[in-house]
């Protein structure tokens, strides 16, 4: 990252290689239409290049940073085109099978096999708090938009959103130990 | 409710993005001064990794690394790269030296069987490593590309002197086709240690030339230094 904030470019091309994956994965999960994931994670690098003197590392991984800032635009896109099409489910197999000949490549495979370990995690919560989550993080709504979506109070959402992330969070924690 | 509780059940909406902005504000101005509500973020914000990380994984299209390599190099109009020049490659040839290949590790089919060795839960693993061969007996550099989990590393000791100005930049072979790859420059003497792209693993051969500062397009001079990668 270092050498990122030096404005070296070939330093901005391994952080792609090793994140591209995962960044595109997630913008493809928000937007639900490759164009728009491919155009959201070129706009989150451009960022990452344009603004990597802001990153500091006390406060969380590279990985982390990027991925909030491809979090972050794919929100914007997708509230700018007011489509609310972004996948709310969290079983998106059928997604897999239609991208591009995908390279299964070994590291690959072991991303994808941790990233359906963290899946299973989200899946263990109940499903309301699931849900609520989902809503939040992939599709972009405030909490009031939700309890107007689902019909719940607001505190009640507040609630859900609560106890499921520190469910994650804490569900994190027994892993790493 | 308290206005402290008030402020927790913000917490994760906040880390969420799902407060509006009215609401985002008054939670920044509560938290500078809430000690307890920065310590619950700090330990909530690592699940926020997991809900990025824990959608299906895809592969991005091919077309999408020149994207957005093509947008960076677009907007580092300073560091234009030098002008496209006739290949010195082609005449110069990529003179590697004979015992080279009788050295040769191969390093792709090594990586796969490393890998598979490896559990999710291990330490980072050296699962390869390819010595690098001069090119000429002048050069004395030694060292190795050294493939250790997703992460590819070139080792060198003893490389010949830079010109001010001047940088060493990877090439990488695949056939008959050479194309640039990082530029460098030894951080303490002539010892160095590189971080390589990905793309390293599907190279025949890497090898090592001197350019000016910014890097070619195409080799501007003889290569000091080879690995033959399969």
């Amino acid at each position: 990252m270092v050498l990122v904030q030096r404005g070296d470019e070939s330093a901005l091309e391994i952080l792609y290689d090793r994140h591209g994956g995962p960044a595109y994965s997630l913008a493809y999960r928000i937007l639900g239409e490759s164009q728009a994931a491919e155009d959201a994670t070129q706009d989150a690098f451009l960022s990452v290049w344009r603004t990597s003197a802001s990153y500091d590392a006390v406060r969380g991984s590279v990985r982390s940073w990027l991925l909030q800032i491809v979090r972050n635009r794919s929100i914007d896109a997708l509230r700018r085109t007011a489509a609310r099409g972004g996948r709310i489910d969290l079983d998106d197999d059928d997604v897999l099978a239609a991208q591009e000949a995908p390279e299964r490549t070994d590291a690959e495979a072991a991303r994808r096999e941790r990233a359906e370990h963290v899946r299973g995690a989200l899946r263990d919560l109940p499903q309301d708090q699931s849900q609520v989550l989902a809503l939040a993080y992939y599709a972009g709504f405030t909490h009031s938009e939700i309890a107007e979506l689902l019909g719940t109070p607001l505190g009640t959402i507040k609630g859900r959103m609560r106890l499921g992330l520190q469910k994650v969070r804490a569900n994190l924690g027994e892993q790493i130990a | 409710m308290t206005d402290h509780d008030r402020y927790e059940s913000l917490q994760a909406g906040y880390l969420l993005g799902a407060l509006d902005a009215a609401e985002a504000a008054d939670f920044e101005r509560h938290l500078a001064g809430c000690d307890a509500c920065r310590a619950e973020l700090r330990w909530l914000t690592p699940a926020l990794d997991v809900l990025a990380g824990g959608v299906e994984q895809l592969t991005p299209p091919e077309r999408l690394r020149g994207r957005i390599l093509g947008a960076i190099e677009a907007d580092s109009p300073s560091r234009a790269r030098v002008a496209q020049q006739p290949s010195r490659w082609r005449r110069l040839g990529v003179a590697r030296v004979a015992t080279g290949a009788a050295v040769a590790v191969a390093l792709v089919a090594g990586l796969a069987g490393g890998y598979a060795l490896r559990g999710d839960s291990e330490p980072a693993t050296q699962l390869a490593t390819v010595p690098v061969e001069a090119t000429s007996p002048a050069v004395q550099t030694s060292g190795s590309v050294v493939a250790s989990d997703d992460v590819w590393r070139l080792d060198l000791s003893d490389m010949p002197e830079l010109r001010t100005g001047d940088v060493y930049q990877v090439w990488l072979r695949r056939g008959d086709r050479v194309s640039p790859s990082v530029t460098f420059v030894p951080s303490q003497g002539r010892d160095a240690q590189v971080l390589l792209p990905a793309n390293v693993a599907s190279a025949d051969e890497l090898l090592i030339t001197r350019e000016p500062a910014g890097g070619s397009r195409e080799p501007t001079s003889a290569p000091l230094v080879s690995a033959t990668l399969q």
